[in-house]
């Protein structure tokens, strides 16, 4: 597409979405040019700010007519660079504005988002009428859109018990990028209300979760709701091994006892957190923070006591509750005090937690090996979060004091990266953090399907192009 | 284009870079998941929609001017001058000690601007205007004090405290000077005004126009001084702020006297004073927080007091308050420069203020009472806590009866304050000027039965602190305490066996017996302030 091609479709678009909500502003169009990762793609010719299905529907009729790319954005808290436009002149679709509940259906314990709708704002209006979703949100949920989480397996608060973003998914609405309306699971009847994600056919509500937004632009989602719990406890333990520890979350989450399971790996990042726990109990290496939701105070302590006992078995013992309370209770602010340790790269991935300890040994030999292990303006956190049933995300991630110390952090980053992969882990999102570590091992059937369903549902590649290769 | 020199804006570059771009400057909602009042910080970016205009994207597109990929055009001045800077994106982040300061970064790009030559042709006028006739709002010089009257001839031409009106209040909101003139004098406040007032230059500092402002600083000051003037009163926080922060940075030196807002005065001249303030009907109310009084001044809790003291008015809050309130759009020059864009962000805040169901918006501060007037449209009623008191004066109360010794209960929130107050070891490794909140609360109903604040005055072994009944300004944690907690607290002996106990209200809390912590800074923040020692030292960790 060459410069300046975008210009024809402008005032078609406006009459669409009104001319307040679609700027060619050179300014306005740069401020969308990065998300919350390092990286830089191009600048977008045209930003819409849509408020409904149907809008986003005819701009992509006309993007095919006119053979314009399209990239969904939602909060743009993304960390590796997935909703930048590869190509220039993309038009960026700012679906922040698609914030509204549609409905809680009581009936089926249900709620029906928009998906630009953050997910800080969601839990609030839930807790409003007595409810929660399971999956929170991820840590960045205070921007994040539950639109852009499902289009990048987001995982996060809530996810030891719940899963990532996608299992909470009952239904999508999706806009095709051809432009024609889709709802998934039960919705497929449009009688029916939207309350089962399996039913009649395939799942094709997983067809577009973790898409990175190629395949269709979400304009709806309808996620599972349960009643705010009545008991709710907190246990912070220490332990003298992050071998330990991960044997302690791992048979914690087996057994499925808990709402949240942060573990913080190594003493340095414990230290990062709360330097007067790190001091306060030297021989800890290792801490994990448990949080357990019950629907009434008695599970909730029956579940404290038997995560006590294999705690115990595990080797770890109480230390307070000051991590888990602060996490929970800060729930989406507990990342954001870290960038002051320097600009983030991280090294988000999911791997079974069993293989958790061994990622951390290697990821001290990288340190050791360019001497990031001493330097204090490199410095990183390295932690994992109970997923689903027993795999956690490796978080392993670098912080950068000293901008001229960038070739160090990029060779350090890059190892990781390349240490994940080769141990098994899988990114939950890609985008450019991922693409050039994970697109060379894909299984040759996978990628062929992979494209070939990207080339039945958009036969013009408009919808976010180059995203996967692709 | 011309190359433009940003030595200003370079200032900030650390800040630049550690922004982590995570958007909670534009787009967080903090009420359920850290019990943070704080929702859609940027009220420009709630009404222009992009992301340009929000703090995150500032940062970005001014990373782009300083690496030379984006040039200085007439866009780009416009837009240096949609921020209010109101500073709500600053108490929102938590990427920094204090948040990324993209108020100050603003208006160091502003300073960088005007220095070289880019001026914005209406800020020229205001800039002629307060040159020739000492007032941006291009009215008669000598009719500055002319809506004073006669009352003018009763107000000293010195005493020790100086009301300073300031340019809207002489020219647009006279009410409000009125209001504040009655007021001071019905208490008997001894005060006088400067016969020869002239606008402080706040204006041109948000604008970028330093050296102009300089000028206007150096006289008023001057004024002040050769007075022996000892305190000036402001019912303009612009102005206030000016004086206060502006001006000894400009100067380069201390103003030799001191600054209060008319809201700080009160509330400090009317505590041992029995005066009554009467409303003539029920009502509710609701207060907004100017931002140069909140955020820059963290003045939240002396206006709420006074209005707490009028009979018969039940102040509700907004959704948004105190360091999280959203701006009325009319700071930082936008009121000026963008008049619409000024009203639409009023607007914003008048629906905020009707949600609560009030009748009467109260403020503390003209400019935020002329743009949110303008943009309610009668839909309710705004006024100054300045007029509000003038309106519900009664006066100074006379006890007819003899006095009754009054039989108090002592309440466990009472017997803490005083347990702490001897025993100031708890709060070992505390920074100077820390201030956290206590509330004992009702175990059932969690509702507070007493509100009080320590503040450290000097740090060490055995720091000094202060107690003060009531709610801090900008209160760095919140303790909340059962009131059967606070009781056993207070049989400690050993400051280990109260810490150890205080720990296990904390991390073994029980129906009845419980301690719960809210955190109003970010953790490292709070650890930097000493305050992961004291939770050591309280059990905590
Ligand atoms: C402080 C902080 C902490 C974080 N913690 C976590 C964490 O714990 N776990 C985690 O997973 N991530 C985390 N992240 C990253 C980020 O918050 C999440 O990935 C989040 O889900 C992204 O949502 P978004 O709306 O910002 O998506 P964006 O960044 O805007 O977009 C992400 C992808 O989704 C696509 N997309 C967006 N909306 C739609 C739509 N409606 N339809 C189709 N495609 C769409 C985009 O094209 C892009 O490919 C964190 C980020 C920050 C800043
Ligand atoms: S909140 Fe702070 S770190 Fe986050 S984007 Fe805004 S300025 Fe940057
Ligand atoms: S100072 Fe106020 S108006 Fe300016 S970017 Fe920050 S929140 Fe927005």
């Amino acid at each position: 597409m060459s410069e300046g091609t975008i210009e024809p479709i402008v005032e078609e678009i406006e009459s669409i979405v009104g001319s307040e909500n679609v700027s060619l502003s050179k300014i306005i169009r740069l401020s969308y040019s990065e998300d919350a990762s390092p990286f830089h793609a191009r600048i977008p010719g045209l930003i819409v700010r849509p408020a409904e299905t149907l809008e986003v529907s005819q701009i992509l009729r006309l993007a095919n007519e006119y053979l314009v790319p399209v990239v969904p954005a939602g909060g743009r808290s993304g960390i590796c660079g997935a909703c930048l436009p590869r190509v220039p002149n993309a038009i960026v679709l700012d679906l922040t504005r698609m914030d509204n509940i549609v409905e809680v259906d009581e009936d089926s314990q249900t709620v029906t988002v928009q998906a630009g709708l953050r997910w800080a704002e969601l839990i609030y209006k839930l807790s409003k009428l007595g409810y929660k979703v399971g999956f929170r949100g991820p840590f960045g949920g205070n921007a994040g859109t539950v639109g852009g989480s499902l289009s990048s397996n987001s995982v996060g608060c809530g996810s030891a018990k719940w899963g990532s973003s996608g299992d909470s998914v009952v239904s999508l609405e999706v806009v095709l990028p051809t432009g024609e309306i889709l709802r998934t699971g039960s919705g497929w009847n449009p009688l029916a209300k939207k309350f089962a994600r399996y039913a009649t056919f395939n799942d094709l509500t997983g067809l577009f979760i973790g898409d990175h937004g190629i395949l269709g632009v979400k304009t709806e989602a309808t996620l599972k709701i349960y009643p705010l719990p009545e008991g709710r406890v907190f246990g912070d333990f220490g332990f003298n091994s992050v071998e330990a520890a991960s044997k302690a979350m791992y048979e914690i989450q087996k057994r499925k006892l808990a709402e949240e399971l942060v573990l913080m790996a190594d003493r340095h990042t414990v230290s990062s957190y709360a330097l007067q726990l790190a001091e306060k109990y030297p021989e800890v290496e290792s801490v994990l923070a448990v949080i357990i939701e019950e629907a009434s105070e008695e599970i909730a302590e029956a579940k404290k006591k038997l995560v006590e006992r294999i705690v115990r078995e595990c080797g770890g013992f109480f230390i307070g509750t000051f991590f888990s309370r602060l996490h929970w209770g800060e729930m989406f602010n507990v990342v954001q005090p870290l960038f002051e340790e320097g600009y983030w790269y991280n090294t988000c991935h999911l791997r079974p937690i069993t293989m958790f300890p061994e990622l951390v040994r290697k990821a001290h030999e990288i340190f050791k090996k360019y001497g990031v292990d001493k330097d204090p303006e490199i410095t990183w956190v390295a932690s994992a979060l109970g997923i689903d049933r027993c795999h956690c995300t490796g978080w392993i991630t670098l912080f950068l004091k000293n901008p001229e110390k960038k070739h160090i952090l990029e060779k350090t980053w890059s190892d990781l990266r390349k240490v994940i992969i080769e141990t098994g882990g899988v990114p939950y999102w890609a985008g450019l953090l991922w693409e050039e570590y994970v697109l060379p091992r894909v299984h040759y059937g996978f990628f062929d399907l992979l494209k070939k369903i990207k080339r039945t549902l958009d036969p013009n590649n408009i919808l976010h192009p180059l995203v996967f290769g692709l | 284009m011309a190359r433009v020199e940003f030595s200003n804006v370079k200032k900030f570059e650390e800040f630049l870079y550690l922004c982590g771009k995570c958007g909670d400057c534009s787009l967080a909602v903090k009420i359920a998941t850290s019990k943070s009042p704080l929702s859609h910080p940027c009220a420009v970016k709630n009404v222009l929609g992009y992301e340009a205009y929000d703090a995150r994207g500032r940062i970005i597109i001014i990373k782009n001017l300083l690496n030379g990929k984006l040039e200085v055009n007439d866009e780009i001045l416009e837009w240096a001058y949609t921020c209010t800077t109101c500073g709500a994106c600053r108490e929102t982040c938590l990427a920094v000690e204090g948040g990324i300061d993209t108020p100050s970064i603003m208006e160091a790009l502003r300073r960088d601007l005007v220095s070289q030559g880019f001026r914005i042709e209406k800020h020229l006028s205001i800039l002629e205007n307060i040159k020739k006739l000492d007032n941006p709002y291009g009215e008669p010089k000598e009719e500055r004090l002319s809506f004073l009257g006669d009352e003018l001839s009763n107000i000293p031409e010195k005493a020790e405290i100086a009301y300073f009106i300031g340019c809207t209040s002489s020219y647009r909101t006279k009410e409000i000077a009125l209001a504040a003139v009655k007021l001071l004098k019905q208490l008997g406040v001894e005060f006088t005004v400067l016969r020869d007032e002239t606008c402080c230059g706040s204006i041109l500092l948000r604008y970028g126009y330093v050296d102009e402002a300089r000028s206007q600083a150096e006289r008023l000051v001057k004024r002040f001084n050769e007075m022996g003037v000892k305190t000036v009163i402001f019912t303009c926080p612009g102005c206030y702020r000016t004086f206060k922060k502006d001006y000894p940075e400009i100067l380069g030196r201390e103003l030799g006297f001191e600054t209060l807002h008319l809201v700080e005065f009160l509330d400090n001249y009317l505590k041992d004073k029995n005066v009554a303030f009467e409303a003539k009907k029920s009502e509710v109310v609701t207060y907004h927080d100017p931002c140069h009084l909140g955020r820059h001044l963290n003045v939240y809790e002396a206006p709420r007091n006074i209005i707490r003291l009028v009979n018969g008015l039940t102040l509700v809050e907004m959704e948004t308050i105190k360091n999280f309130a959203h701006c009325c759009g009319a700071g930082g020059g936008v009121k000026s420069t963008f008049p619409d864009l000024a009203l639409k962000v009023a607007r914003n805040r008048i629906s905020e203020a009707l949600e609560t169901g009030a009748k009467i918006l109260l403020s503390a501060c003209p400019f935020c009472k002329l743009n949110l007037k303008q943009a309610a449209n009668n839909g309710i009623r705004i006024l100054d806590v300045a007029e509000l008191l003038a309106e519900t004066y009664v006066g100074e109360v006379v006890e007819v009866a003899p006095k009754v010794v009054e039989v108090v209960e002592v309440t466990p929130g009472m017997k803490l304050m005083d347990y702490l107050n001897e025993h100031v070891e708890i709060f070992k490794g505390l920074r100077m000027g820390c201030k956290f909140n206590y509330e004992i609360v009702d175990w059932k109903t969690q509702e507070p039965k007493l509100k009080f604040y320590v503040t450290v005055l000097e740090s060490g072994e055995k720091p000094k602190i202060k107690i003060s009944k009531g709610v801090a300004d900008n209160p760095d944690v919140t303790i909340i305490i059962s009131e059967p907690a606070a009781e056993k607290l207070v049989e400690c002996k050993e400051r280990s066996e109260y810490a150890e106990l205080f720990g296990n209200f904390f991390n073994e809390p029980t129906d009845e017996e419980y301690i719960d912590v809210i955190l109003h800074r970010s953790t490292k923040e709070l650890m930097k302030m000493g305050y992961g020692e004291f939770a050591r030292e309280a059990g905590l960790i």
